[in-house]
């Protein structure tokens, strides 16, 4: 039986709500995407329905090569990202673990902070004249330098690793007491323990976040466009052949994008019908038992633990550390001194308030917008609001140069022509972000019992009244939340950004990767510096807000 | 203080009919109890008078107004949620003026209803508090307050009372019914408790699977319900399907009975009687008919004894036995009479309905 407040035909509050979102999501997301389809599959001479570009795609060397690519850096990705974060979670919930906090603390930061730093960061540390190349190298030691596939993989690991250790130590805290302790009553040692049935019962947390990292792998454009060399990826490959075809059709681009957003999905589904029978329903009696963590063991564990972090942070340290050396040009001298930051402040200031302008309008956008949604997709039960949910999934699994591809096909020309706006750069970190803002809003308001609103309206509040006098109020800490973690993820957007940006509409992830490849990794790192402090303030006042901490940042 | 009155009403979700027709006429002023088990509809209705979704046909009067397809914001009807539903951002006061502020009161009336709601609820003292700092049972007497001092029509109480301990729920049953009868308020009560709804109401409505099976009191619900599912829901058991012979001839719990005239052209009746009418006995008692039985399992609760017995030709019974009548104490093996008086045993048509034979 439905608990949700039905009005039947009357058009009210809620069905012109309804009406926005629907719009919304069928002009921003769902057009872009059915142009990029299409391109892919019209020959745009003749104008005849072709599957010669996916054709191409899939048997032509240098595509197929990419295709492979792209698959070995999301397995690897994933693959690393699970290595890492599952012992940390086990560790860390199951042992005390010295500085769990702090730990958990940088597994967030690492997570928000720019995700193209990492790439750069760790050529200063191990590319070609990196100090940790140049350490070994006055050692006699040979070793490959971070370029190449090995180095997109470490990277990906150390970026992504956080989702698995967030949500598999969210998951490891629900697991019951007594089913451990029934294995072990059972004769299970605690290695078989572990495999037969904690690990199962976590598979659902784990193979979620598992594919997340493999997916986000996917798509990242940054890491392989600055340390990938040779090594072309769908992603960069799908950028190359876009700016290369300006001015024909994008054809090959699309297919590349259609390919990307295929694979995701094709992930994505596999998962959720791998653990389509794997619904536990928690009936936590008794929370999980924390063991001390002493002698050799505890001191391995220990330094498991903080190594992860560690590196995970290291590209963070390099990042602030680089950015206050003194330089001259490109040239870093080995002093300390405030020169990149006036070079910044000097030569493009207007990147920064461009960023924040953008971020903060998108923010704002995406609050309003995804706290109505999830009312509507939570209380309001109804086709239109299934449809919108499952809808609300696609920008997951689109990566940001596809849906920028898109973006440029369908608002280039009028009637709604915003190439080389800052419209555009709002919408698009908009619609990106939206999926995110509305998970936030959505899992506060099911926190909020439906007989509440009732109530209000029972005492006489019209619907409107209800929504703003006593859900809104009730929704608010979870909805700042959110629209920080909104913010974080709009300030740190690149990889749809790069091919929409103009000059005048640059902004500070798009100007640090255009840095880096110029070589000019001062101005880099002030301003990734100046990107991780706007970050880390919104972690604090998420970190402050959140009753549920760590996995608000999911 | 309005009269209730309800024609037709239906409502389906999906293919799954939530309310089939339902026609009823709740008097100003009563005490009006939804009684049936989850699912039957008791809910459904509950929430159409409050407009919290709409009838598919069928009407709803509150007095002479219809309230078709009124928004629940303008019903005038106050609402008690299963689940308290008070707002947990406001204080106790702020919770009590919510509707008060809606229908923009001036300062002064509303200072005074608040107070003297406060007061018949006994939370003056509390009023400032943030409701996590209530028990359950304030909670729920500041959702009662909240609700009556908009001085509603009706008043609509959806199982107030299931998320409170046994001890909480009969005295807070207690405030509920006087604060009722003191202020005449027509009252509409859900719940699946037949104890409470015996205790509280001054008519009971049994329903089932989206229908209406009975209204009364709760004397005549207990008394004279008038089919199967109505007496199981009020404590009878022990259906038995029994053949039907000449004369309506009827053999049960070894002795010879008569079912009614009612019953004879389709030779078959269902039997029900309820436990605490048997009397068990350590031998035959004169004049009064019985068999032999063993008991198989005797439970001492305190209050009474519940014996599951089975008589000697086969048939398993249960019996409560009043813990002090006797002052026997039955142990599982035990041999024991099982005695039952005519005027005791319940008789009903052997049909999907069982309609009540006399």
């Amino acid at each position: 039986m439905s608990r949700a407040i039905r009005w039947r035909g009357r058009p009210d509050f809620w069905s012109g709500a309804m009406a926005l979102s629907v719009a919304l999501l069928a002009v921003l997301l769902i057009w872009p995407l059915v142009e990029v389809l299409r391109i892919g599959l019209v020959d745009p001479d003749t104008g005849e329905i072709t599957l010669e570009f996916y054709r191409k795609l899939l048997t032509h060397r240098y595509y197929v090569g990419a295709l492979l690519n792209s698959m070995w850096v999301g397995l690897g990705g994933m693959l690393g990202a699970c290595l890492l974060g599952i012992p940390l979670a086990y560790f860390t919930t199951r042992y005390t673990i010295r500085g769990r906090d702090l730990i958990s603390t940088c597994a967030v930061l690492a997570l928000v902070s720019p995700p193209f730093i990492g790439a750069y960061s760790w050529i200063v540390v191990a590319g070609n004249n990196g100090w940790l190349t140049n350490l070994l190298k006055s050692l006699g030691l040979q070793v490959p330098t971070i370029y190449g596939m090995h180095g997109i993989i470490l990277v990906f690991s150390l970026k992504f690793f956080p989702f698995v250790y967030l949500m598999t130590a969210s998951a490891l805290k629900n697991v019951n007491r007594s089913l451990e302790e029934a294995a072990h009553n059972l004769g299970c040692t605690p290695w078989q323990r572990f495999r037969r049935v904690t690990l199962p019962l976590l598979m659902p947390a784990v193979s979620a976040s598992a594919i997340l990292c493999f997916v986000l792998s996917l798509a990242d454009f940054g890491t392989p466009s600055i340390i990938g060399r040779d090594i072309r990826t769908l992603s960069t490959l799908a950028y190359n052949q876009y700016t290369s075809e300006m001015g024909g059709t994008p054809s090959m681009a699309v297919s590349i994008s259609m390919l990307m957003i295929v694979i995701s999905m094709v992930a994505v589904f596999l998962q959720r019908w791998s653990i389509r029978n794997r619904q536990y329903a928690g009936s936590l009696i008794q929370r999980p038992m924390v063991h001390g963590a002493r002698g050799l063991q505890g001191a391995l564990m220990h330094a498991f633990c903080w190594g992860v972090v560690a590196l995970a942070m290291l590209p963070i340290a390099v990042v602030v550390y680089t950015s206050l050396l003194k330089t001259n040009g490109p040239v870093f001298l080995d002093e300390f001194g405030l020169t990149s930051y006036r070079r910044v402040l000097d030569e493009v200031p207007d990147v920064i308030a461009n960023t924040l302008w953008f971020a903060g309008l998108a923010t704002l956008c995406i609050t309003a917008v995804g706290a109505l949604m999830s009312y509507l997709i939570v209380r309001r039960e109804s086709r239109l609001s299934a449809w919108l949910d499952a809808v609300l999934m696609v920008p997951y699994v689109v990566p940001g140069v596809v849906m920028a591809i898109g973006f440029l096909l369908v608002f280039n020309r009028p009637p709604i022509d915003l190439v080389g706006t800052a419209t555009v750069i709002v919408l698009i970190m908009f619609i990106r972000r939206l999926p995110y803002g509305v998970r936030a809003s959505t899992a506060v308001l099911r926190q909020i019992k439906p007989s509440i609103e009732e109530a209000a309206v029972n005492l006489g509040a019209s619907p409107r009244k209800a929504f703003l006098s006593v859900t809104v109020p009730l929704m608010l800490p979870g909805i700042v939340a959110g629209a920080m973690m909104s913010f974080i993820t709009s300030i740190n957007e690149l990889s749809s950004t790069l091919l929409l940006y103009t000059a005048p509409t640059t902004t500070m992830p798009v100007k640090v990767f255009v840095a880096v490849l110029d070589g000019e990794f001062g101005v880099a790192a002030a301003l990734s510096t100046l990107l991780l402090l706007c970050t880390g303030a919104c972690v604090y006042g998420v970190l402050r807000l959140g009753q549920s901490k760590e996995s608000a940042f999911l | 203080m309005a009269r209730v009155r309800i024609e037709g009403l239906q409502k389906s979700y999906g293919s799954y009919r939530a309310l089939r027709d339902v026609s009823l006429d709740i008097p100003s002023g009563t005490f009006f109890t939804l009684l049936g088990p989850s699912g039957c509809g008791k809910t459904t209705l509950l929430r159409a008078i409050a407009g919290f979704h709409f009838q598919d046909a069928g009407e709803i009067h509150l007095d002479d107004v219809a309230l078709g397809e009124m928004h629940a914001s303008r019903r005038e009807v106050g609402m008690v949620f299963q689940d308290y539903a008070i707002f947990p951002h406001l204080s106790v006061w702020d919770n009590v003026c919510f509707g008060l502020v809606q229908r923009k009161l001036p300062r002064q009336e509303m200072h005074e209803r608040a107070m003297a709601v406060l007061e018949t609820v006994q939370l003056v003292d509390q009023r400032e508090r943030m409701p996590a700092q209530l028990s359950g049972g304030q909670q729920q007497r500041v959702g009662l307050a909240r609700a009556l001092v908009i001085r509603p029509k009706v008043l609509l109480m959806d199982e107030p009372l299931s998320n409170l301990d046994a001890q909480l729920r009969v005295e807070l049953r207690q405030d509920i019914r006087r604060t009722q009868r003191r202020l005449g308020i027509t009252t509409v009560y859900v719940t699946h408790d037949q104890e409470e709804a015996l205790s509280v109401s001054d008519l009971i409505c049994v329903m089932n699977q989206g229908s209406v099976q009975q209204v009364g009191t709760p004397w005549e619900i207990y008394r004279q319900p008038v089919n199967r599912f109505v007496a199981s829901f009020v404590g009878a058991h022990h259906f038995s399907e029994l053949a039907v012979g000449e004369e309506g001839a009827v053999r049960w719990l070894g002795c010879d009975w008569t079912a009614p005239a009612a019953a004879r052209p389709s030779r078959r009746v269902v039997l029900a009687v309820r436990p605490e009418k048997l009397r068990i006995a350590r031998a035959l008692v004169d004049g009064l008919p019985g068999c032999g039985a063993i008991i198989e399992t005797a439970t001492f609760t305190g209050r009474e004894i519940q014996l599951q017995l089975r008589t000697d030709d086969g048939m398993a019974i249960d019996a409560i036995v009043n813990a002090h009548s006797e002052a026997t104490e039955w142990r599982s093996g035990d041999r024991a009479c099982v005695h039952v008086r005519a005027e005791d045993l319940m008789w009903f048509a052997a049909d999907a309905v069982g309609e009540r034979l006399t």
